[in-house]
């Protein structure tokens, strides 16, 4: 036994360079401690990161009585879909945009919110394949394929339950806006010399700074005596404007990406003739392609999850996802069946009644995550966010 | 009498006119967008001549003899000048929309807001009467009242504490995303999912019912209170439990960080290696000073973030205020400008502690 301890230690000491260059690395090659390092504490945070979201989807499958039973800690006893069943109901998923389009023009008392503001969904909505060709002719040979796209996304939208379709406009369209304005904005600052540009910056930062609860009250009042309160123009109008949501924080990053962005080819347009718009339209737009998807992505998840002032300026008339989830507690009563026989324990609202809505509420963001994210990351590794 | 009873009338229906003008505004806006754009390709597309196209539409309107002369005029004012002015003017344009914003929906209802948080207001039906109460929202707030101040105390007590902790998890999971291992893509994956998923209602459900809190085993707890008396480690215990809300909340500072780690000269690290320094001290000796800049940048982002979030009770008791009897918008307006106040003391006070010192000079 000693004698092989012995030999053991005499083979440690004899080899240690390589066992130590194994562990620790030398060189340019990592050791074996580094990725033990580097993967326990990626996936300690990853686990951490997910552990919230595991934890609402095991408990929005339990009935009340299992969450009342000690001995059931993650896995329920038996699935009880009812939590699925009735949070669909509260957050309005049982129903098709279509059935809202066919009672828009068969039975217009009967919609929820004003006709004027439903006609104009649907008409926006109706000329999403026009727009995207149109816009699509400017960058692609071939526009027809773009048209095509925009009919299945047309009809994907038509199958959509209505909720989803209403927070998808609201914030689809808002951030389109917010994005174009912003891209403007920073073009202007990135390319062009002219007096008061760093007052315009400083005061593009004060507002950045100043919280969205200052302005709203007096802008809302102002959006009453112009009648655009209670529509969506409440929300497009600042967004044209430039003082949409977070609108600093895009502007920014479009000012930062053209800045980059090498100017000798815009410099060469220029001289032969190009307008500075066409400049804009033909060249900067392409090659700034990272930055737009970043700005639509943000953009697009921070106006879905914003929920404050959407409430305040559209007065209720459209509403989105994150506000029926709100209301879903108060509207329990008249969502569920109590009318099933047997006792109301299970039926009664519990936080596994609440895990399902939410869980409900963030599949299509986590869904258009899915399939962007590998854009993003792209993106993100082609741009230098980080501000000056 | 009549003279009054005329000019109301002239009021009101310049009043009605005025209403109908912004939504005809942005409609005109969006139908000359399309109008133009359509135009544009599908004549073009016809014609196979696309700018011919468009100058046979425009040019006939162009050649209208009153058109002509304010197109000569326009010509007139425009020309003699230097390439730079014409660059400066196009820039001009391109900022238009902002700085009509700008007095528009901020410079306006600004002085609005300031007008309106020094008296009481009243509503009948759709007119706002305004009575004049001089600072009384202003010492009712932060003498009579209890609900806001005290939510002021607890938002900036949350931001001094968030905030490091926020800053150096985001670098930590910065330093470990930038690191050449296998399955990167996927971890930065699910540490970018809270960017998008994150609100106020989502967190405020989760919080309610306990999600959001891993509980250390007791085990673990016995042991560190073997070590250390329970009064120093509670502190960390419950700072373990926002530990999740904390991490949600670091997605775009990772962000920040990783775009400058990303940027740093490899050459750097290894010049730093050959000399003999160890990871430590290239981590503190260049990675931390090359990244300062972007900490103050994502101070200035989470404090703004945390402030705005929907699930920040200052946003629900300013909305609730606007409408409740007792209250009103006056004092909404007083609630608001002193929270803008608060952060942005509390954001100077970050950068303050954060900045970059001049550094001091080595022998």
């Amino acid at each position: 036994m000693m004698k092989r301890f012995n030999k053991w230690k005499k083979h440690l000491q004899s080899h240690w360079p390589s066992y130590r260059s194994r562990l620790l690395g030398n060189g340019g090659r990592h050791g074996l401690l580094y990725y033990i390092v580097i993967y326990f504490l990626s996936i300690t945070f990853a686990f951490v990161f997910l552990y919230p979201l595991f934890y609402m989807f095991m408990i929005s499958l339990m009935s009340n009585t299992d969450l009342v039973d000690s001995t059931i800690k993650w896995i329920p006893s038996q699935i009880y879909w009812k939590n699925y069943e009735y949070s669909i109901r509260g957050l309005l998923l049982n129903e098709s945009y279509f059935e809202t389009v066919i009672r828009l023009f068969t039975n217009p008392d009967e919609l929820v919110s004003p006709f004027a503001v439903e006609m104009r969904k649907f008409v926006v909505i109706l000329s999403i394949p026009g727009l995207t060709a149109l816009f699509g002719s400017l960058y692609s040979k071939h526009p027809e394929r773009l048209l095509g796209i925009g009919f299945i996304v047309l009809a994907v939208l038509m199958v959509l339950p209505k909720s989803y379709v209403d927070s998808l406009y609201v914030a689809g369209t808002t951030t389109l806006v917010t994005v174009i304005s912003s891209a403007l904005a920073g073009y202007g600052l990135a390319r062009h010399k002219f007096r008061g540009k760093g007052l315009i910056m400083g005061l593009m930062l004060l507002i950045y700074i100043l919280p969205k609860t200052l302005l709203f009250i007096p802008r809302s009042m102002l959006y009453t005596q112009l009648g655009i309160k209670g529509t969506m123009f409440a929300l497009w109008g600042p967004a044209l404007l430039g003082q949409g949501f977070q609108a600093t924080f895009f502007i920014l990053i479009f000012y930062q990406f053209f800045k980059m962005i090498p100017v000798q080819i815009e410099e060469s347009a220029y001289l032969d003739g190009a307008s500075s718009f066409y400049i804009f339209m033909k060249i900067a737009i392409p090659t700034a392609l990272p930055a737009f998807i970043i700005a639509f992505t943000y953009g697009f998840a921070v106006n879905w999850n914003e929920m404050f002032l959407t409430n305040a300026f559209l007065a209720g008339n459209i509403k989105t996802i994150p506000m029926y989830l709100q209301g879903l507690q108060s509207q329990w009563g008249a969502i569920a069946d109590y009318s099933t026989g047997g006792s109301f324990v299970d039926i009664d609202f519990t936080e596994a009644k609440s895990f399902a809505g939410t869980i409900l509420s963030i599949v299509p963001l986590v869904i258009m995550y899915g399939i962007v994210q590998r854009f993003f990351m792209e993106s993100i590794d082609k741009s230098g966010i980080a501000g000056e | 009498m009549k003279l009054k009873s005329t000019v109301n009338k002239i009021t009101q229906a310049c009043k009605k006119v005025t209403s109908i003008i912004p939504v005809v505004y942005f409609k005109l806006m969006a139908l000359i967008v399309v109008l133009f754009v359509s135009v544009y390709h599908f004549f073009g597309r016809l014609l196979k001549k696309p700018v011919n196209g468009v100058k046979r539409f425009f040019g006939k309107l162009l050649s209208l003899p009153g058109v002509k002369g304010m197109m000569r005029q326009f010509e007139k004012w425009k020309g003699n000048r230097t390439i730079a002015q014409k660059k400066a003017m196009t820039g001009y344009l391109y900022l238009l929309p902002w700085i009509l914003g700008f007095f528009g929906l901020v410079v306006y209802p600004f002085s609005r807001i300031i007008y309106m948080s020094f008296h009481n207001v009243f509503q009948y039906q759709q007119t706002y009467e305004f009575e004049w109460v001089g600072l009384d929202n202003y010492s009712r707030i932060l003498t009579k009242d209890i609900d806001f101040v005290l939510e002021v105390q607890n938002f900036i007590v949350r931001v001094l504490l968030y905030t490091p902790v926020i800053i150096a998890l985001a670098i930590i999971i910065a330093i470990l995303l930038n690191q050449n291992v296998k399955g990167k893509s996927l971890f930065r994956m699910i540490f970018f999912l809270p960017i998008i998923i994150l609100n106020g209602e989502l967190l405020n459900n989760m919080s309610n019912y306990g999600g959001m809190d891993i509980h250390l085993g007791a085990f673990v707890i016995d042991l560190i209170e073997t070590v250390i008396p329970h009064f120093a480690v509670s502190i960390f215990i419950d700072m373990f439990g926002y530990i999740i809300e904390i991490l949600w909340y670091t997605g775009v500072p990772i962000l920040i960080f990783l775009a400058m780690l990303q940027k740093i000269d490899r050459s750097l690290y290894e010049a730093a290696s050959i000399d003999g320094a160890n990871a430590w001290s290239i981590f503190w000796k260049i990675t931390l000073p090359i990244i300062r800049p972007a900490i103050t940048v994502s101070i200035i982002f989470i404090v703004v973030f945390l402030a705005n979030f929907d699930g920040n009770p200052i946003n629900n008791i300013i909305l609730v205020s606007r409408s409740e009897g007792s209250r009103r918008e006056g004092y909404a307006s007083a609630l608001a400008l002193i929270y803008s106040f608060v952060q942005i003391v509390v954001i100077t006070i970050l950068y303050l502690i954060a900045r970059e010192r001049p550094q001091r000079e080595r022998v």
